[in-house]
């Protein structure tokens, strides 16, 4: 019988060899592979934008900054960008949880805080973005 | 008969490939990157806020609160970096053993320099 980050191996009572998994098991799968990457992929364009922004209106004021940020592509695009920046950051914390945490129950709960931490920065960050007026 | 041969793999004290040095870094980055999320909403927060905080944006334009930006920022320009390469990796780009060292190589240098860049844009 072998053990896995994921499971472990073992006969069930018809004889199958059956894995039992951890809920905060391993999930080597293509689908988060693809997110990070994806994601990342968005990020650099997005701070290519910001970037070229930044090079264009050096030194930036403040009132032209609010007025970017306040286009509605821009908007949209922001909440994107930190979509995808939690999305990425989520991915790759899971990783290092599951490389460096052994105990199933600490790992779980490590999941969840991050979880939890990540889904109030998109509020936040949503609040910020929609309580600017709009833009004409 | 046949005893397994020795293995020797504390990280901590073989010296370890370029390629691994990046990886770790990238990894770490990414750790700090998230760490210090709050820091920067916060500060994007207040870069866009209408009313006149003049006392909290003297406060965050300087002192430990800039500071923990301008990390941020050095981590995130590294970890941009490193992320590339491994991007073009995914594209089967550059994955021979050579260019992956020399890629290496570029990252760890342009990654010092751009931190010192940012270090002495900030201040």
């Amino acid at each position: 019988m072998g053990i896995g980050p994921w499971g472990c191996w073992r006969l069930d009572d018809r004889g199958f060899g059956v894995v039992r998994r951890t809920v905060a098991g391993a999930r080597f799968g293509v689908r988060d592979w693809l997110i990070q990457r994806v994601a990342g992929a968005y990020l650099a364009l997005y701070t290519l934008l910001l970037l070229a922004y930044l090079a264009l209106h050096w030194p930036v004021e403040k009132t032209s900054w609010a007025e970017w940020f306040r286009l509605p592509g821009m908007r949209v695009a922001t909440l994107l960008a930190f979509g995808a920046l939690f999305l990425h950051a989520w991915v790759g914390m899971r990783n290092i949880f599951m490389d460096y945490v052994k105990n199933a129950g600490v790992r779980l709960s490590l999941h969840v805080v991050v979880i939890l931490l990540l889904v109030a920065y998109f509020v936040w960050v949503v609040e910020i973005l929609w309580s600017l007026p709009v833009a004409a | 008969m046949n005893k397994p041969r020795p293995r020797h793999l504390d990280l901590f004290t073989i010296a370890l490939p370029i390629g691994a040095v990046v990886s770790i870094l990238h990894r770490i980055t990414g750790v700090v990157l998230f760490l210090l999320l709050p820091v920067v909403l916060y500060a994007f927060q207040i870069s866009l806020s209408t009313t006149n905080h003049y006392k909290i944006e003297s406060y965050i334009y300087s002192g430990i609160f800039k500071f923990f930006i301008v990390i941020w920022v050095m981590a995130y320009f590294y970890h941009l970096l490193a992320g590339l390469r491994l991007i073009s990796f995914d594209l089967h780009l550059g994955t021979h053993r050579l260019s992956a060292r020399r890629s290496a190589f570029w990252v760890l240098v342009l990654g010092a320099v751009g931190a010192l860049m940012i270090g002495v844009l900030a201040w």
